[in-house]
């Protein structure tokens, strides 16, 4: 396996494609930052160069990775140089292996001291004498570090159409809270939003029976109408804040870690929309964080108020020591916040959702952890162009690569097609769907099957992590590992073989048949 | 300096020597079968699964240890189709082939087998020390000794003077000498050669076609699949002749070739009582007056190789290939200890310690005695079995005898 890795890599270097590469690699660490405008901050600055420099990093060497793997088995196989190395004692696999081997060592190979450049050269800038103080102090606590983020516990949104019927079935027996039984107390406790927003709709148990016994497109359709509504009313209760509304929300820290982290500043990060998406604007907040400690913020204890931007993410830092050290509220950090505001609903994401940001280690290991998730991405990429050179000649491997990265990092239409049910669209005008149709539901489940695959892959942000100074967590990057690599690469890779294995080598014709 | 022990380009007469003595059927094959195909076809099919071409078309055939086979046909008659079969690149529509006792695509079995395509199918940036490590790493030969190897191999086949040298920058020549290097550095007990001497000078094709016979008497196993002529005749022990990927004759080179109207003797420039004195005997014992006599003459090939070796010995610095280079010691085997060897250390070293102040000889017609034909004429013994190299040492001696006898010198 190790004499086709090096040679692999040999060949690479040979062709001058190294050299190439590395060409590319110097303009983008040293050239992009030239070409690049921020907001004139330094903080801005830094974010922008990390964001484009790791960016267009991972765009070159997966590219490449992509072109490598297509073209160093391929191209042997049609140029006949493979039968040489399959008529000596080493099994395909290992041949098939050793090629991605390669293209690895070639990809660390570049990755190493392009990591190193960007690090050092973030450092020199953070480091320039023609930056203040502060904005130095800001830089290293806020893009030059890693943080932790502490989100809220997900609240449960999913449903079962058993028990939001018997719920829905219980609660119209119109009981007083005292006149439960405890089995239907215990239960009670269960249901979860949607299932309790169900039991407001009266019709909802009479459609579950007849689903049950006289099941019609029609009916399951208006059952599922209901239950996705629910579940959307359920998650909207979480998310906007009405004027004159508040929300809370209680972030836990681990309590053995407090001490530690109540040395270093903790940042408040969040997103909000307004309901002006399409023209956001500035609207103003009202915070109050830090209940159960002595140093609240704002200090005054009353609200912060502030003006911020929608569609967009904030960080606020909060005072050295705000999270509580003792009693029942350790570790525990609550954020209070007043929708003030007198027409406006303010929403906060799930997803985007407020989160606490805390130190709890140094740049340059982020760094490092960032790079090995982009660094599976390429061993990933680099193995789907081998799988698919296994059996197909080199424009066609490379075109069909290209295909299914396109369609695995495509994430967005294919959340857009379940969202709206369908590639047809939600109708604007009633805001609901028209009719649903076989193809509709084909894209469906195609966009689910591929979107349970592409979390494995894509689920993960290092860029946006290392430019934000949030921490790519040990347990992340063995999470990424083993998605990226162990499962979606060893599924490739298993193919890839196989259909390497089944190869005849010596063909007249390439695209003849395999008997 | 060293004096090689044996060269590539054999001094004068040895060659024809071996040849006979291949013709004796000396050879060391033994009853091991290495290779069996039974009912072997492979129907080559389009992109859809339609049959295109029927390549090879129900062979039958087994190949011993120790054989130099030949394949024999025209282009497109299945030759290649059949190597690649054998080396699991082609997989067989029908019927079964066997290698060693496996499949051909069984991943050990591939440890004894050397090829050299039809083309150079090298990695073109490596130049040839890279070329024959690489190979020889794929083997697991051990660091040093792949260097080894490879020092001896390069050496042998001539490029010791282009070893830095890519081997996209070779000469088609230079590529198959690569080529057939990589093909040894395992030391195979089964040698496929496709075509070995396409693209190679006549000196080239001396050389390979030495090697097949150094590589037959140490027992290894040869395929020589080729659509010259003269290659299979010159060192297969059987042969397959095929066309339109069927067989169409399959046997040993004597079987083959023989023709059982006429017998050839060949001996010393005689003197003219002799002469009558033989044709008085023949055409009293054939009852026949269709006996003719005439100069053996050696083939273009000696003559030419005759003229090189001269005009070697004036051989300017090259970076190309050059020839008459030592057979790798690990090919070559243990000399003490293979009977074969020492045979060939025999004849080579006669071969190699010429009389001091002698002046070598452009043109020597080789000596040689068809042993079989001999015996039958004269009525003696059958003609000897394969692979006891003593008893061709007595088959030798008493044919020389006999030929006294009958020459009554």
């Amino acid at each position: 396996m190790w004499p086709v890795a090096k040679q692999t890599l040999k060949a690479a270097v040979r062709y001058r494609f190294v050299v190439a590469l590395g060409l590319a690699l110097l303009v983008i660490v040293f050239g992009i930052p030239l070409l690049l405008k921020s907001d004139g901050t330094a903080k801005g600055t830094v974010q922008l160069v990390l964001t484009y420099t790791l960016g267009s990093t991972t765009a070159l060497l997966g590219i490449a990775s992509l072109w490598m793997g297509c073209g160093t088995l391929a191209r042997e196989i049609e140029d006949n140089v493979m039968q040489m190395v399959a008529v000596k004692p080493v099994a395909r696999w290992r041949v098939w292996l050793g090629k991605w081997l390669g293209i690895m060592l070639l990809n660390a190979a570049l990755m190493v001291p392009t990591g190193l450049a960007i690090f050092f050269f973030i450092n020199a800038r953070a480091d320039s004498t023609e930056l203040g103080e502060a904005e130095k102090a800001r830089l290293q606590n806020e893009v030059l570090v890693s943080r932790s983020s502490v989100r809220e516990e997900e609240p449960p949104l999913s449903l079962s159409r058993q028990k939001a019927y018997r719920y829905s079935l219980l609660v119209a027996q119109g009981k007083s809270d005292n006149q439960y039984t405890e089995e239907e107390q215990a239960f009670r406790m269960t249901v979860t939003g949607p299932e309790h927003i169900l039991s407001f709709r009266p019709e909802y148990p009479r459609l579950v029976e007849q689903a049950q016994t006289r099941p019609t497109e029609d009916i399951l359709a208006q059952l599922e109408q209901l239950e996705s509504e629910a579940i959307r009313v359920s998650k909207a209760s979480y998310e906007v804040v009405l004027p004159g509304q508040d929300r809370f929300w209680e972030f836990e820290i681990d309590p053995d870690i407090v001490d530690e982290v109540n040395r270093k500043p903790v940042y408040l990060r969040f997103k909000f929309n307004a309901d002006d998406e399409y023209d956001p604007k500035s609207h103003t907040l009202w915070f109050s964080i830090g209940e159960g400690t002595n140093k609240p913020w704002p200090p005054e204890g009353a609200f912060k108020e502030m003006r911020r931007g929608s569609s967009a993410f904030h960080e606020e830092q909060l005072p050295i020591g705000i999270v509580p050290e003792k009693g029942s509220l350790k570790g525990k950090v609550r954020v209070h916040f007043v929708n003030r505001n007198s027409e406006r609903p303010i929403i906060f994401l799930l997803e985007d959702g407020p989160m606490i940001l805390y130190h709890d280690g140094g740049f340059g290991m982020n760094l490092f952890r960032g790079l090995l998730i982009i660094y599976f991405w390429l061993g990933l990429i680099s193995a789907i162009g081998l799988m698919a050179s296994s059996f197909l000649s080199f424009p066609v491997a490379t075109f069909m690569s290209l295909g299914i990265l396109l369609i695995s990092a495509s994430t967005g239409t294919l959340q857009q097609i379940i969202d709206e049910e369908g590639i047809a669209g939600i109708n604007h005008e009633t805001g609901k769907k028209d009719q649903s149709s076989a193809l509709d539901n084909v894209a469906i489940t195609f966009s689910k099957a591929v979107l349970s695959v592409t979390d494995l892959i894509w689920g993960y942000s290092p860029v946006d992590n290392l430019s934000s100074g949030r921490t790519i967590k040990w347990t992340t990057l063995l999470s990424a590992f083993t998605g990226i690599i162990l499962i979606m690469g060893g599924l490739v890779m298993a193919f890839g073989t196989y259909m390497f294995q089944r190869k005849e080598l010596a063909l007249p014709d390439p695209t003849a048949s395999m008997n | 300096m060293i004096q090689p022990e044996w060269r590539l380009s054999p001094p004068e007469g040895v060659h024809e020597q071996r040849l006979a003595r291949r013709r004796d059927n000396t050879t060391m094959s033994s009853n091991e079968t290495v290779i069996s195909a039974q009912g072997l076809t492979k129907v080559f099919k389009d992109f859809w699964g339609r049959p295109k071409a029927r390549a090879v078309d129900g062979i039958d055939f087994e190949v011993r240890q120790g054989e130099v086979f030949g394949l024999l046909g025209p282009n497109g008659s299945g030759k290649s189709t059949i190597v690649k079969m054998l080396l699991g690149l082609l997989y067989p529509t029908r019927g079964r082939i066997t290698v060693f006792d496996h499949s051909p695509r069984h991943v050990q079995t591939k440890a004894r087998i050397g090829y050299l395509p039809e083309e150079s199918y090298l990695y073109r940036y490596l130049n040839s020390d890279e070329t024959i490590d690489f190979f020889g790493s794929l083997f697991h030969i051990e660091s040093k000794e792949r260097r080894e190897r490879a020092d001896q191999l390069i050496e042998m086949v001539g490029l010791g003077n282009a070893r830095r040298r890519h081997v996209g920058e070779f000469s088609k020549g230079m590529q198959r000498r690569i080529g057939l290097a990589q093909a040894l550095i395992n030391d195979p007990d089964l040698v496929l050669l496709d075509e070995p001497t396409s693209g190679l000078d006549p000196i080239g094709c001396r050389e390979i076609k030495d090697l097949i016979l150094t590589l037959s008497e140490r027992g290894k196993t040869v395929i020589l699949s080729s659509h010259l002529l003269a290659d299979v005749e010159d060192v297969c022990d059987r042969a397959m002749i095929l066309y339109g990927g069927r067989v169409q004759a399959m046997g040993t080179m004597s079987d083959l070739l023989a023709n059982r109207d006429a017998t050839r003797i060949t001996a010393p420039t005689l003197s003219r009582d002799t002469m009558e004195r033989v044709l008085s005997l023949i055409r009293d014992d054939t009852g026949s007056e269709e006996v003719r006599v005439d100069n053996p003459t050696q083939n273009l090939e000696s003559l030419f190789l005759n003229i090189v070796e001269q005009a070697r010995q004036k051989e300017a610095d090259t970076s190309g290939a050059t020839s008459g280079h030592r057979v790798a010691d690990y090919l070559r085997g243990d000399a003490a200890g293979d009977r074969a060897d020492r045979v060939l250390d025999h004849l080579t070293r006669a071969a190699d310690e010429p009389t001091p102040g002698q002046a070598p000889e452009v043109t020597k017609p080789a000596e040689t005695v068809d042993v079989d034909k001999l015996a039958g004429l004269a009525k003696a013994e059958p003609a000897p079995k394969a692979g006891v190299a003593p008893k061709k040492e007595e088959n030798l001696d008493k044919a020389n005898e006999k030929l006294g006898g009958l020459l009554g010198d």
